[in-house]
Order: C-alpha cells, then structure tokens, then sequence
C-alpha cells in the first residue's frame, strides 16, 4: 500500500506549493512566498528521487517523461519566485501538480529499450529537447490562460484582490511569446533530430505512425502562430488563444502516446 | 505617560486653504522645533508639515516627572502664522499621553489620512523623523515612540489590505493603465479636452513619467496653456482625433454637442485596425460621455467612464474600511506595548542606573582592596567572579522592579534608605 502512495508525494508537496502560493496571493508578505518555494523545491527533489531509473531513460514512458515537463515547470517556479507575481505562480503550480498526479495515473508500460549505444543516445536526446519544447508550450500555455483572465476581469470591470495580484498583459503577453519562440525552436530540432535518426536506423518516415501525424499537427499550429505573431504582426487577444490550443493538442499528443510510448523500438 | 504631547492641524479640522497657510517649509520647521525646545524646555520635538497635515510633536522623558501640555505649542503655532487668526485657533487640536501615542501611530499607518490607508504618509514621517534626528531632537523616547509607528505601519501594509488597490479617480486610472502596459515610459497619453477631471487623471499619468503625453482642446492656445504644465504636446482636436489610434491611453473630457460622440465606434474601429490587436484604454470622463458605450463591446479595446472609475474607487475605500478595523487592533497592541516600555524600561532606567550603580562601586572598592594582596595570575578570576556575582544577586530584583514593583514609589523609597541610595543621588561615595 505504502510502495504505491510514495510516487504521489510529489504531487501532494506540489499542491501544497499550490496552496501555499494560494495564500500568498491572498495575504502576501507572510512567508507564504518562502514556504511555496521550499514545498516546490522539496517536490523537485522528491520527483527527480522517483523519476530516475537505472538504465532506464526518463522519456521513455509516457509517465515519466509528463513528470519531466512538470520537473522543467517547477525549476524555472523555483528559480523565478523571487520575481514572480504570485497569481503567475500559483497557476503554474496548479499545472505542475495536475501534469505530475497524472504522470503517476497514466505510468505507461515500461519499453523494453535496448537499441545499440549510438541509436539510443539520439533517441534520448531527441525526447529530451521535445519535452523541453512541450514545457515551454505548457509555460506559454499558462502565461495566455492568465492573460485571457486578466483581459476578462478588465472587460467585464471587476477590479479586484485577483486583478491586482496579475502582472500587466503586455508582461503576459511578452513571457508567453517569449516561451512560444523558445518552444518552437526546441521543438524543430527534436522533430529534426527524430527524422535524422528514425531515418538513419530505421529508415523512411513514419507516416502511418498516429503520434508522428499529431506531432506535426503541433508544429503546424505552432508554425502557424509564428506567422500571425512575426510576419502579420498580430497583437494581443486575438494571438493569445493560440498557445492554449497547442496545449490541447499536446494533450491529444499524450492520449495517442498509449499507442506508440515514447521511443519504443518498432 | 503624560511625557509625550501633540499639537497641528490636519483635514480632519481645518480646510485646505487653513491648512495651506500652516504648511511648513524646512526652514520653518526648523525654526519652530527649536523654539518649542526652548519653550517647554524638552530635548525631543518632531516637526510633520505635509498638505493634509502640520503636527509638532514633543516628549519628555519621565525622569523628568513633569506632564507636557500643549499651550505652548499652540501660541508658537500661532505666532508663526498670525495671519490665520481666530480659525487658526479653532483648528488646532491637542492629544496627550497614550493619545497621542496612538494618534502618531494611525498617521504612520495611513488612517488619519484623506484617502485611508495611503502610504505616502509613512515616508513623509520618515522624512521628518530624519530630520529632528539631523537636528539632535530625537531621544530615547521619541527614538522607540517612531521605530514603533514604523513598525506597526510596516504590519498594517503588509499583513493587511489596508493600501491594497486604487481609492481615487486619478489612482484607478494609472493602476489600469498599469495593468495594460507594463512600462507605461514607452507608451503615448491623450488627453482630448481639458475639465478638471481629465486634468487630474492626466497629471496622475504624467507622474508616472509616461512616454508622451499629448492635450487637445479645441483651440491650440486652449490647449497649450496646460500642455505647458505637463511638458506635454499642444494640438488641435480635429488633428487628434484623425491620429487617435497612435496613442496607447486616451483620456477624453471634452464637451461633444448633445447627441453626438467625440468618439463614435466607427472611429474607434478604423483606429483599432492600425494597432494590429495592441491594447487601447480608453477613459472617458466627460459628461455627457465622449466615448460611445458600444465601443466597449470591440476586442482590444477597455472603455471606463467616470461611473466605472468611481466604483472602483469606492469599492476600494469600502475595503479598506473593513480593512482599518485589523489595523487598529495592531494599533492597540503597539500602544499598549510602548507604554510597557515607557512605564519600565524608560520610566525605571534612571533608578535602576543608580540602584546597579550602587553595587557596582561597592564591588570595585572591594575588588580593588581585595587585588591589591592577589598574585596576578588570580587577579582576571577574581575579578569575573565578582561582576558573576553581583549579577547574579541583582537579577531578580531587577526583574521584579521592571515587572511592576518599581512603580510603586513606596518601593523605590525602601531600596533608597535600605542602600543608602539617596546618599549616591547627591553625589557621595557609598559607605
């Protein structure tokens, strides 16, 4: 009983984060931005303790390559708090709580991965710098949620304790852009890197592959988006709805991961 | 604790045109701490002259068992501005003791202020306080008395929501704007009219240093006259109203003929499509209103009228309000705690001075005779055994005497004649 509960801690020091960044938020200036940070530093270290398995690369299941995005969101939580507004905080701690519960829920099946030492260092480098790319989408995901909320309380006059806690929406809008443009160059060099390999040692493209056709997709949106945004130059609400649909297909990018987990062997 | 006295005037009694001619500069400031330092013949006085206030403060430490009034204080007041007369008079108000105390600590917390809970007011009694420290007026008393109304203004900003959001007109708009833009330096104001609203929202932007600042009205000479006080750019409204669409914050308080719109949603579209989806915030305070209330239905743009603006600014103060009742708790708390320090600490410090004193000259006398037939290799020994000892044996007298019975003069008058203390208070070698 206790062997299946200890891969939840975690989670659970997360959502206390989450609380203590919930407190922070409504009373700040009482400690409860230093307890966020060490629950989020102490879940980081728990989560790392869980995630790393001998021999075993973490994005090779789906699982524990989603408690590896977390990971990424809960560093740069922890290594930005000192600056952050806590209403930025506590909606990416909810995130990382939600993306590291569900990490344990769905586990994945464990590849039997044994390719020759050449294939397997690409492939790893490969996952790794797309689940990068994904924590960085996840990032600007967040960053466009609050902007959309902070754009609603403005709209509708409700100027209240959460509109005063929400940094600008230019400073929304430039951190969610700046995560976009960070995620999109991340994300053609994996998908570059994924060709490369698959070609290399498999040989051809896999297009009947449903994980390859949703990953595309992904890099389509996310293409897409950097034309609006650089080349027409749109601005503000009618680009900041973009990022949150790249994270519904990222979702979808996770669901069909059952059928193809991450990096088996064909 | 009749040591410490306040005297001034502030919005709460007098007008802004009384409260004008009370206002205080540096050299007037100093003029009068030194002149009430002489007359009350006290070492302490903090001097606060700001718009909405001019307050001298001044303590006596009660070693000096004498209660401050403020009669002085008020003629010296009124001397220095003789031409406010019999209302000068009248509006002045006066609080001793544990009054006062309390009264310097709602002011440092922002609750005697015109709009509650502001914070400028802390940095202005800094200020002050920085100032009789400059000019050697602060003591003991009024060193405890100030770090304690930071302190507890400190808590109340921090712990409370007491200066959380915007309370007037002016502050709504620049915390919206804020709220827009985040470096508001980069970003073009224009102000389209000139009333008197629309010239206070202005000059609130204006202090947030905005990139430009633009003013139409419907002369340019019109116009002009307060682009002058702005440093701003003068226009024609014809012209500002074709390029309204540059301007990142549009301030409107014109007086459009009725009916008709200064800005209709037909012009404020064509002015959007040339942002490419860039926020605009528009506030109107015009009546009747400038801005046609359909507008606030396109994307991208934030329409506020004045109805809005003053909600805001209501809700806010009613917050604050529920707000002020936890810091007056703290108020109290910090109130009760410096008259603790006043009755023991500072109210006993000059007999325990000289009750410590007294067994510290016995102790050396012996050490010394004691010493002199001591090899010196035992000398460092005996002497740390004896100050060990003394301290030891004074403890819990000196506790029980800070703890309350060194109030009772019954008491100290029993120490005096059992210690022979009186004979050291004139100056005597003990026996």
């Amino acid at each position: 009983m206790l062997d299946r509960l200890i891969p939840y801690v975690p989670s659970v020091l997360f959502v206390f984060a989450a609380i203590a960044a919930w407190l922070d938020v409504q009373r700040p200036g009482r400690g409860a931005r230093g307890a966020f940070v060490a629950l989020t530093i102490l879940g980081l270290l728990a989560r790392i303790a869980t995630i790393v398995e001998p021999g075993l690369c973490p994005v090779s299941r789906t699982g524990s390559s989603l408690a590896l995005i977390a990971l990424f969101l809960a560093l740069h939580v922890a290594i930005t708090a000192h600056q952050s507004v806590p209403v930025r905080a506590l909606a990416m701690l909810v995130l990382i709580a939600l993306l590291d519960a569900a990490s344990q829920l769905v586990g994945g099946p464990r590849a039997p991965f044994h390719p020759p030492p050449r294939e397997r260092a690409l492939a790893e480098i490969h996952g790794g710098v797309l689940l990068l790319a994904y924590a960085a989408f996840a990032l600007a995901a967040v960053y466009s949620l609050l902007y959309l909320v902070l754009y609603r309380l403005m709209k509708t006059k409700r100027l209240g304790v959460w509109f005063e806690r929400m940094p600008s929406l230019s400073q929304l809008e430039g951190r969610s852009h700046w995560a976009l443009d960070a995620g999109f160059a991340l994300l053609c060099a994996g998908l570059l890197l994924g060709f490369y390999t698959f070609a290399m040692f498999r040989g051809g493209v896999p297009w009947s592959d449903p994980k390859f056709v949703v990953a595309m997709l992904t890099w389509a949106l996310f293409a897409a988006e950097m034309v609006c945004r650089r080349l027409l130059r749109w601005r503000g609400i009618r680009v900041m709805w973009m990022p949150m649909a790249g994270a519904l297909v990222l979702v979808v990018l996770y669901a069909v991961g059952g059928s193809h987990p991450f990096w088996s062997p064909r | 604790m009749n040591g410490v006295v306040v005297v001034g005037i502030s919005h709460k009694t007098a007008s802004v045109e009384l409260r004008e001619r009370f206002a205080l500069d540096s050299a007037a400031r100093e003029q009068l701490a030194r002149a009430v330092r002489e007359a009350l013949g006290v070492d302490e006085v903090l001097v606060l002259s700001t718009c909405n206030r001019t307050e001298v403060y001044a303590g006596a430490l009660p070693s000096r068992e004498r209660e401050l009034e403020g009669g002085a204080i008020r003629e010296l007041l009124l001397r220095l501005r003789p031409e406010t007369g019999a209302d000068g008079a009248a509006a002045l108000f006066e609080l001793r003791g544990l009054d006062a105390v309390e009264h310097a600590f709602e002011v440092a917390c922002g609750l005697d202020s015109m709009v509650l809970g502001e914070s400028q007011i802390l940095a202005q009694l800094r200020q002050a306080f920085d100032e009789a420290a400059a000019r050697e007026a602060i003591g003991p008393a009024f060193q405890e008395l100030f770090s304690s109304a930071f302190r507890v203004a400190k808590r109340a900003h921090t712990e409370t929501a007491i200066s959380h959001g915007a309370a007037s007109i002016g502050s709504v708009a620049v915390e919206l704007a804020a709220k827009v833009f985040d470096d508001l330096a980069s970003r073009t104001v224009l102000l389209l009219g000139a009333g008197d609203t629309g010239e206070t929202i202005a000059r609130a932007l204006a202090e947030r240093h905005v990139g430009k600042l633009r003013i139409a009205g419907r002369t340019v000479e019109r116009s002009s006259r307060l682009a002058a006080q702005f440093q701003a750019e003068a226009m024609e409204l014809s012209a500002a109203l074709e390029r309204f669409g540059d301007a990142d914050i549009v301030l409107t308080a014109a007086a459009p003929p009725a009916g008709q719109y200064l800005l209709d949603l037909a012009r404020v579209r064509r002015g959007l499509a040339a942002r490419r989806g860039d926020e605009l915030l528009l506030v109107d305070v015009g009546v009747p209103r400038n801005v046609e209330p359909a507008v606030k239905d396109l994307p991208d743009v934030f329409l506020y009228d004045l109805d809005d603006l003053h909600a805001v600014a209501d809700a806010t103060l009613e917050r604050r309000q529920r707000e002020a009742a936890k810091v007056k708790k703290f108020i109290a708390a910090a109130a009760e705690a410096f008259a603790a320090w006043w009755r023991t600490d500072l109210g006993m410090a000059p007999f325990l001075r000289l009750f410590h004193g007294h067994f510290e000259r016995v102790r050396r006398r012996e050490l010394e005779r004691a010493l002199s037939r001591l090899p010196a290799e035992h000398r460092e020994l005996v002497e740390r055994f004896s100050r060990s000892l003394v301290d030891k044996l004074l403890q819990a007298p000196t506790i029980k005497l800070r703890n309350g019975l060194g109030e009772s003069a019954a008491a100290r008058d029993l120490l005096r004649e059992l210690f022979d203390l009186a004979r050291e208070e004139s100056g005597e070698e003990p026996k």
